[in-house]
Protein backbone atom coordinates (compact mmCIF):
# COMPACT_ATOMS: atom_id res chain seq x y z
CA UNK A 1 0.00 0.00 0.00
CA UNK A 2 3.11 2.26 0.52
CA UNK A 3 3.12 5.04 -1.62
CA UNK A 4 -0.75 4.44 -2.72
CA UNK A 5 -2.76 8.20 -3.70
CA UNK A 6 -5.22 7.11 -2.27
CA UNK A 7 -4.41 5.33 0.97
CA UNK A 8 -5.19 8.34 3.74
CA UNK A 9 -4.96 7.93 7.59
CA UNK A 10 -8.50 7.23 9.31
CA UNK A 11 -9.49 6.34 13.04
CA UNK A 12 -9.97 2.77 13.75
CA UNK A 13 -13.49 1.38 13.37
CA UNK A 14 -14.12 0.45 17.13
CA UNK A 15 -12.13 1.97 19.51
CA UNK A 16 -12.00 6.00 17.69
CA UNK A 17 -8.53 5.89 18.88
CA UNK A 18 -6.03 4.74 17.26
CA UNK A 19 -4.45 5.26 12.96
CA UNK A 20 -5.34 2.90 10.55
CA UNK A 21 -4.11 3.57 6.51
CA UNK A 22 -7.76 3.54 4.73
CA UNK A 23 -8.00 3.21 0.61
CA UNK A 24 -10.48 6.17 0.08
CA UNK A 25 -11.91 6.54 -3.50
CA UNK A 26 -14.29 9.19 -4.04
CA UNK A 27 -14.38 10.20 -0.47
CA UNK A 28 -15.52 6.58 0.81
CA UNK A 29 -13.57 4.24 2.72
CA UNK A 30 -13.09 1.16 0.75
CA UNK A 31 -11.35 -0.36 3.87
CA UNK A 32 -11.63 0.72 7.17
CA UNK A 33 -10.58 -1.91 9.50
CA UNK A 34 -9.53 -1.67 13.50
CA UNK A 35 -6.61 -0.32 14.86
CA UNK A 36 -3.60 -2.18 14.66
CA UNK A 37 -1.00 0.55 13.61
CA UNK A 38 -0.31 2.70 16.99
CA UNK A 39 -0.91 0.04 19.34
CA UNK A 40 1.89 -2.22 20.72
CA UNK A 41 -0.20 -5.15 21.01
CA UNK A 42 -2.58 -6.24 18.06
CA UNK A 43 -5.91 -5.50 18.39
CA UNK A 44 -8.25 -8.33 19.05
CA UNK A 45 -10.47 -7.97 15.85
CA UNK A 46 -7.25 -7.82 13.90
CA UNK A 47 -6.16 -10.65 15.46
CA UNK A 48 -9.37 -12.77 14.24
CA UNK A 49 -8.65 -11.51 10.93
CA UNK A 50 -5.34 -12.42 10.85
CA UNK A 51 -6.50 -16.22 11.82
CA UNK A 52 -9.31 -16.13 9.49
CA UNK A 53 -7.08 -14.87 6.85
CA UNK A 54 -4.63 -17.43 7.46
CA UNK A 55 -6.96 -20.21 7.55
CA UNK A 56 -8.89 -19.16 3.88
CA UNK A 57 -5.28 -18.94 2.24
CA UNK A 58 -4.14 -22.10 3.59
CA UNK A 59 -7.44 -23.89 2.72
CA UNK A 60 -7.38 -22.84 -0.66
CA UNK A 61 -4.18 -23.74 -1.38
CA UNK A 62 -4.33 -27.44 -0.15
CA UNK A 63 -8.07 -27.65 -0.88
CA UNK A 64 -8.10 -27.39 -4.81
CA UNK A 65 -4.07 -26.82 -5.84
CA UNK A 66 -3.52 -30.84 -5.27
CA UNK A 67 -7.12 -31.18 -7.61
CA UNK A 68 -6.16 -29.01 -9.92
CA UNK A 69 -2.82 -30.61 -10.84
CA UNK A 70 -4.44 -34.00 -10.96
CA UNK A 71 -6.92 -32.47 -13.50
CA UNK A 72 -4.67 -30.37 -15.50
CA UNK A 73 -1.34 -30.86 -14.86
CA UNK A 74 1.31 -28.35 -14.75
CA UNK A 75 -0.80 -25.64 -15.98
CA UNK A 76 -3.71 -26.59 -13.30
CA UNK A 77 -0.78 -25.69 -10.92
CA UNK A 78 -0.13 -22.56 -12.57
CA UNK A 79 -3.40 -21.86 -12.68
CA UNK A 80 -4.18 -22.50 -9.10
CA UNK A 81 -1.57 -20.17 -8.00
CA UNK A 82 -3.18 -17.39 -10.46
CA UNK A 83 -6.73 -17.55 -9.10
CA UNK A 84 -5.82 -18.89 -5.31
CA UNK A 85 -2.81 -17.19 -4.23
CA UNK A 86 -4.08 -13.78 -6.51
CA UNK A 87 -7.46 -13.44 -4.31
CA UNK A 88 -5.68 -14.04 -1.24
CA UNK A 89 -2.92 -11.73 -1.53
CA UNK A 90 -6.07 -8.92 -2.91
CA UNK A 91 -7.54 -10.51 0.40
CA UNK A 92 -4.65 -10.65 2.91
CA UNK A 93 -2.27 -7.93 1.98
CA UNK A 94 -3.91 -5.67 -0.56
CA UNK A 95 -6.83 -5.35 1.51
CA UNK A 96 -4.63 -5.76 4.83
CA UNK A 97 -6.73 -8.79 6.55
CA UNK A 98 -3.23 -9.77 7.91
CA UNK A 99 -2.03 -7.20 10.52
CA UNK A 100 0.87 -5.49 9.08
CA UNK A 101 1.48 -2.05 10.71
CA UNK A 102 3.98 0.11 8.75
CA UNK A 103 7.22 0.33 9.49
CA UNK A 104 7.09 -3.01 11.32
CA UNK A 105 8.29 -6.40 10.00
CA UNK A 106 6.27 -8.13 7.41
CA UNK A 107 3.64 -10.99 8.09
CA UNK A 108 3.55 -13.04 4.92
CA UNK A 109 0.46 -15.04 4.03
CA UNK A 110 3.52 -17.86 3.45
CA UNK A 111 3.07 -18.47 7.09
CA UNK A 112 -0.21 -19.62 6.70
CA UNK A 113 0.25 -21.57 3.82
CA UNK A 114 3.60 -23.49 5.22
CA UNK A 115 1.32 -24.45 8.34
CA UNK A 116 -1.48 -25.48 6.39
CA UNK A 117 0.82 -27.84 4.30
CA UNK A 118 1.89 -29.47 7.39
CA UNK A 119 -1.56 -29.82 8.89
CA UNK A 120 -3.23 -30.82 6.08
CA UNK A 121 -1.26 -33.50 5.07
CA UNK A 122 -0.95 -34.66 9.35
CA UNK A 123 -4.56 -35.03 9.49
CA UNK A 124 -5.49 -36.08 5.87
CA UNK A 125 -2.47 -38.53 5.30
CA UNK A 126 -1.49 -39.29 8.64
CA UNK A 127 2.34 -37.73 8.00
CA UNK A 128 4.35 -38.17 10.82
CA UNK A 129 5.34 -34.79 11.89
CA UNK A 130 8.99 -34.58 12.58
CA UNK A 131 9.93 -35.68 9.26
CA UNK A 132 8.98 -32.21 7.72
CA UNK A 133 12.00 -30.81 9.99
CA UNK A 134 14.68 -31.29 7.86
CA UNK A 135 12.94 -29.78 4.69
CA UNK A 136 11.88 -26.93 6.63
CA UNK A 137 15.31 -26.19 8.18
CA UNK A 138 16.62 -25.94 4.35
CA UNK A 139 13.72 -23.99 3.37
CA UNK A 140 14.44 -21.49 6.16
CA UNK A 141 18.10 -21.60 5.16
CA UNK A 142 17.27 -20.96 1.52
CA UNK A 143 14.59 -17.98 2.55
CA UNK A 144 16.86 -16.46 4.89
CA UNK A 145 19.90 -16.24 2.68
CA UNK A 146 17.41 -14.81 -0.21
CA UNK A 147 15.99 -12.58 2.49
CA UNK A 148 19.91 -10.75 3.54
CA UNK A 149 20.97 -10.79 0.43
CA UNK A 150 18.00 -9.39 -0.56
CA UNK A 151 18.14 -6.22 1.68
CA UNK A 152 22.39 -6.01 1.34
CA UNK A 153 21.54 -5.45 -2.57
CA UNK A 154 18.45 -2.70 -1.70
CA UNK A 155 21.25 -1.01 0.78
CA UNK A 156 23.49 -0.88 -1.78
CA UNK A 157 21.41 0.31 -4.40
CA UNK A 158 20.38 3.20 -1.63
CA UNK A 159 23.52 4.11 -1.14
CA UNK A 160 24.63 4.13 -4.88
CA UNK A 161 21.03 6.57 -5.63
CA UNK A 162 22.04 8.79 -2.45
CA UNK A 163 25.97 9.94 -3.16
CA UNK A 164 25.99 11.94 -6.24
CA UNK A 165 27.49 10.86 -8.92
CA UNK A 166 30.43 12.31 -10.74
CA UNK A 167 29.87 14.71 -13.68
CA UNK A 168 30.59 13.15 -16.90
CA UNK A 169 33.23 15.25 -18.94
CA UNK A 170 31.56 16.08 -22.21
CA UNK B 1 30.55 -36.99 -6.35
CA UNK B 2 27.56 -38.59 -8.10
CA UNK B 3 27.65 -41.56 -6.12
CA UNK B 4 27.60 -39.11 -2.82
CA UNK B 5 25.37 -36.37 -4.09
CA UNK B 6 22.14 -39.52 -5.06
CA UNK B 7 22.79 -41.66 -1.62
CA UNK B 8 19.97 -41.68 0.84
CA UNK B 9 21.55 -40.14 3.82
CA UNK B 10 19.06 -41.70 6.76
CA UNK B 11 19.12 -39.20 9.65
CA UNK B 12 18.26 -37.04 7.29
CA UNK B 13 15.26 -38.39 5.33
CA UNK B 14 16.97 -37.36 1.73
CA UNK B 15 20.12 -37.20 -0.45
CA UNK B 16 22.44 -34.36 -0.72
CA UNK B 17 20.93 -33.76 -3.45
CA UNK B 18 17.67 -32.71 -2.64
CA UNK B 19 19.29 -31.03 -0.03
CA UNK B 20 20.61 -28.79 -2.05
CA UNK B 21 18.03 -28.55 -4.63
CA UNK B 22 16.15 -27.53 -1.45
CA UNK B 23 18.07 -24.99 -0.30
CA UNK B 24 18.48 -23.24 -3.85
CA UNK B 25 14.47 -23.44 -4.57
CA UNK B 26 14.18 -21.41 -1.63
CA UNK B 27 16.42 -19.15 -2.25
CA UNK B 28 15.23 -18.58 -5.93
CA UNK B 29 11.19 -18.17 -5.32
CA UNK B 30 12.47 -16.02 -2.03
CA UNK B 31 14.43 -13.81 -4.01
CA UNK B 32 12.48 -13.32 -6.88
CA UNK B 33 8.94 -12.40 -4.34
CA UNK B 34 11.30 -9.76 -2.55
CA UNK B 35 12.62 -8.22 -5.37
CA UNK B 36 9.74 -7.82 -7.88
CA UNK B 37 6.28 -8.47 -6.00
CA UNK B 38 6.72 -5.03 -4.10
CA UNK B 39 7.78 -3.18 -7.56
CA UNK B 40 4.89 -5.36 -9.64
CA UNK B 41 2.62 -3.44 -6.92
CA UNK B 42 4.05 -0.03 -6.98
CA UNK B 43 3.73 -0.33 -10.92
CA UNK B 44 0.41 -1.78 -11.75
CA UNK B 45 -1.47 -1.53 -8.02
CA UNK B 46 -4.09 -4.39 -7.04
CA UNK B 47 -3.49 -5.83 -10.59
CA UNK B 48 0.26 -6.13 -10.08
CA UNK B 49 -0.28 -8.21 -7.29
CA UNK B 50 -2.69 -10.77 -8.30
CA UNK B 51 -0.42 -10.76 -11.91
CA UNK B 52 2.46 -11.64 -9.37
CA UNK B 53 0.18 -14.67 -7.80
CA UNK B 54 0.38 -15.88 -11.05
CA UNK B 55 3.91 -14.92 -12.70
CA UNK B 56 5.79 -15.19 -9.41
CA UNK B 57 4.32 -17.89 -7.42
CA UNK B 58 2.75 -20.20 -10.43
CA UNK B 59 5.82 -20.21 -12.48
CA UNK B 60 8.20 -20.86 -9.27
CA UNK B 61 5.43 -23.82 -7.79
CA UNK B 62 6.64 -25.32 -11.25
CA UNK B 63 10.01 -24.92 -10.64
CA UNK B 64 9.37 -26.19 -6.38
CA UNK B 65 6.25 -28.09 -6.18
CA UNK B 66 5.73 -29.93 -9.33
CA UNK B 67 4.38 -33.69 -8.04
CA UNK B 68 5.68 -36.42 -9.80
CA UNK B 69 3.41 -38.30 -11.89
CA UNK B 70 1.05 -36.43 -14.40
CA UNK B 71 -2.45 -35.70 -14.81
CA UNK B 72 -5.09 -38.15 -12.71
CA UNK B 73 -2.46 -40.29 -11.56
CA UNK B 74 -0.56 -38.24 -9.24
CA UNK B 75 0.81 -41.34 -7.37
CA UNK B 76 4.36 -41.06 -8.47
CA UNK B 77 6.83 -42.46 -11.40
CA UNK B 78 8.59 -44.85 -8.86
CA UNK B 79 12.51 -45.19 -9.21
CA UNK B 80 14.26 -47.97 -9.93
CA UNK B 81 15.92 -48.05 -6.93
CA UNK B 82 13.29 -47.63 -4.43
CA UNK B 83 11.18 -44.82 -4.10
CA UNK B 84 9.67 -41.85 -5.50
CA UNK B 85 10.93 -39.47 -8.45
CA UNK B 86 11.40 -36.47 -7.36
CA UNK B 87 10.30 -33.27 -9.78
CA UNK B 88 10.36 -30.41 -7.53
CA UNK B 89 13.02 -28.43 -6.06
CA UNK B 90 11.61 -28.37 -2.95
CA UNK B 91 12.06 -32.05 -1.35
CA UNK B 92 8.68 -33.74 -0.63
CA UNK B 93 9.01 -37.14 1.20
CA UNK B 94 6.46 -39.97 -0.36
CA UNK B 95 2.91 -38.71 -0.04
CA UNK B 96 1.78 -40.04 3.36
CA UNK B 97 4.94 -40.50 5.30
CA UNK B 98 6.44 -37.09 5.54
CA UNK B 99 4.13 -33.53 5.44
CA UNK B 100 3.87 -31.22 2.64
CA UNK B 101 6.61 -28.94 3.09
CA UNK B 102 5.51 -25.41 0.81
CA UNK B 103 7.71 -22.74 -0.41
CA UNK B 104 5.82 -20.10 1.54
CA UNK B 105 7.93 -21.25 4.67
CA UNK B 106 10.87 -20.12 2.24
CA UNK B 107 8.92 -16.94 1.16
CA UNK B 108 7.55 -15.21 4.68
CA UNK B 109 10.89 -16.08 6.87
CA UNK B 110 12.97 -14.80 3.53
CA UNK B 111 10.86 -11.35 4.14
CA UNK B 112 10.86 -11.40 7.46
CA UNK B 113 15.02 -11.61 7.45
CA UNK B 114 14.75 -8.99 4.92
CA UNK B 115 12.73 -6.68 7.11
CA UNK B 116 15.18 -7.25 9.96
CA UNK B 117 18.17 -6.73 8.24
CA UNK B 118 17.07 -3.49 6.47
CA UNK B 119 16.19 -2.45 10.45
CA UNK B 120 18.56 -0.01 12.17
CA UNK B 121 20.50 -1.91 14.58
CA UNK B 122 19.38 -1.20 18.08
CA UNK B 123 14.74 -1.56 16.86
CA UNK B 124 15.87 -5.06 15.67
CA UNK B 125 14.82 -7.33 18.94
CA UNK B 126 11.70 -4.61 19.45
CA UNK B 127 10.33 -5.53 15.75
CA UNK B 128 11.16 -9.24 16.02
CA UNK B 129 8.76 -9.17 19.24
CA UNK B 130 6.72 -6.58 18.24
CA UNK B 131 6.03 -9.54 15.22
CA UNK B 132 6.23 -12.78 17.10
CA UNK B 133 2.40 -12.49 17.71
CA UNK B 134 1.50 -11.85 14.41
CA UNK B 135 3.78 -14.69 12.91
CA UNK B 136 2.04 -17.05 15.58
CA UNK B 137 -1.62 -16.19 14.58
CA UNK B 138 -0.72 -16.33 11.17
CA UNK B 139 0.09 -19.88 11.63
CA UNK B 140 -2.76 -20.76 14.09
CA UNK B 141 -5.10 -19.39 11.00
CA UNK B 142 -2.79 -21.86 8.52
CA UNK B 143 -3.26 -25.09 11.05
CA UNK B 144 -7.20 -24.18 11.56
CA UNK B 145 -7.64 -24.23 7.48
CA UNK B 146 -5.16 -26.62 6.51
CA UNK B 147 -6.38 -28.95 8.90
CA UNK B 148 -9.85 -28.65 8.24
CA UNK B 149 -9.30 -29.22 4.83
CA UNK B 150 -7.44 -32.53 5.29
CA UNK B 151 -10.63 -33.77 6.92
CA UNK B 152 -11.87 -34.16 3.63
CA UNK B 153 -10.18 -37.30 3.28
CA UNK B 154 -12.87 -38.51 6.66
CA UNK B 155 -15.71 -37.70 4.67
CA UNK B 156 -16.04 -40.62 2.62
CA UNK B 157 -15.85 -39.73 -0.48
CA UNK B 158 -13.44 -41.90 -2.47
CA UNK B 159 -12.44 -40.32 -5.76
CA UNK B 160 -9.51 -41.58 -8.03
CA UNK B 161 -8.88 -43.84 -5.19
CA UNK B 162 -7.69 -40.50 -2.81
Amino acid sequence: MNGHPNVVDAPCLLCQVNIYRALQVRNLDLYRPFCVFKTKAVHPVARLATIIGGAICGALCFGIWPEMWKSYGILGGWLTAAIAISICWYMNHWNGLIANPPGKLWVDQGWAVAAAGVAWSVVRFHAQLLEALPVVVCCLLGGAAAGWSAARIAQAEARAQSTPRPQETP
Amino acid sequence: MVEFLTHYVDWLGMTPAALVTTIFGAFCVTFVVIRCWGKLVDDFGPIGGMMAAGFIIGTFWVLNHKLPGFGIHPEGLPHPEGGIKQFGLVYQGFRGAAPWVDMGTAIAFGMWIHGIVLATRGKRAALILESMPRIGLAILGGIIGGALTGLVGWSGANLFGY
